[in-house]
């Protein structure tokens, strides 16, 4: 088998992410890869966000909205990782922004991963659908081997 | 902690199989677990089988036909385990079934209580135009458990550029 050298996790911050990370790192610890944590700040966000303060009247700066919740989620990842993660496993974060399922994508082929690891649920969708529309597009359209984990 | 105890590794003995069972024993080995592997005679082979023989029952005997089948997939499957992985040292289960595969699938999961499943991105069921092999995706939609899709990098390039055509 080809060896798995990168691992990449996709994590949303859900209740569900220190289970995908749970299990890259048992899979990493075994294997002796690496593991590089996905999260994405989607492009819909942002626009509700500017779409209410159009709303309210207020100035709305959509740089400093990112980078305010990028350095947000770089500690939530970072307290997550720790948490998560066994010690000795390799580990890599990056925060982006726009399509989550299309950057969780470009992740994976820039890093030359051999596996991606997602949850089938996620922060939007824990109750109302089977699947979640990021998994569903990740899984049909990710070039490498995916473990989908069902919560 | 992840546990992962028993690893189904769903086999349809095309191009995949090799690199599926690859990926199980691979996985087994790490997590200490053992292996079933599932291959299913899929339900459309047998009517079509059960409609020759309405017509030739001279012929065709269909329970002849799933016996001899049955017998020739385990074998295949054998042949395959002795020879690319022999040796392995876990314990390996081969359940050969009939019917839909993605249903078989689906029961054997609960039956046999497994943690993970392996299976390949296409199976027999290879056209050109579909990227996915729709039993994985009907799996992937609706197993209790992890499933691993074992996909290789050149074989889904080439899949998504006949599918663009």
């Amino acid at each position: 088998m080809k060896a798995i050298r990168k691992i990449v996790a996709g994590i949303d911050l859900s209740p569900f992410s220190s289970g995908i990370l749970a299990y890259a790192g048992a899979i990493s610890e075994g294997a002796g890869a690496e593991v590089i944590a996905v999260n994405v700040i989607d492009r819909n966000l942002v626009d509700s966000v500017e779409t209410i303060f159009a709303r309210e009247k207020r100035d709305f700066s959509s740089k400093r909205f990112l980078s305010d919740e990028t350095y947000r989620r770089t500690q939530a990842m970072r307290e997550l990782l720790e948490h998560s993660l066994p010690r000795h496993v390799p580990r890599s974060m990056k925060i982006r922004s726009g399509i989550p399922f299309t950057e969780v994508l470009r992740v994976v082929d820039e890093e030359e991963a051999d596996l991606l690891v997602i949850s089938a649920k996620g922060a939007t969708n824990q109750k109302r659908h089977l699947l979640g529309g990021t998994c569903e597009k990740l899984f049909r359209h990710v070039p490498v081997s995916v473990l989908v984990l069902h919560s | 902690m992840v546990e992962v105890k028993k690893i189904l590794a769903c086999i349809d003995l095309s191009d995949y199989s090799e690199e599926v069972l690859d990926y199980a024993i691979t996985l087994a080995r790490m997590f200490r677990a053992e292996v079933v592997i599932i291959n299913v005679i899929n339900k459309r082979e047998i009517d079509a089988i059960s409609m020759a023989g309405q017509h030739y029952p001279e012929l065709v005997n269909v329970a002849t036909y799933m016996q001899r089948t049955k017998a020739d997939r385990r074998s295949r499957i054998e042949t395959l385990l002795d020879s690319v992985f022999a040796g392995n040292g876990i314990g390996i289960a081969i359940r050969i079934q009939a019917g839909v595969p993605f249903e078989e699938i689906l029961l054997a999961i609960n039956e046999e209580k497994v943690d993970l499943v392996v299976l390949g991105n296409k199976g027999r069921t290879n056209l050109a135009r579909t990227l996915l092999g729709s039993h994985a995706e009907k799996v992937f939609r609706h197993s209790p458990v992890p499933v691993l899709n074992v996909r290789n990098r050149q074989k889904f390039a080439a899949a998504a550029e006949r599918r663009s055509r």
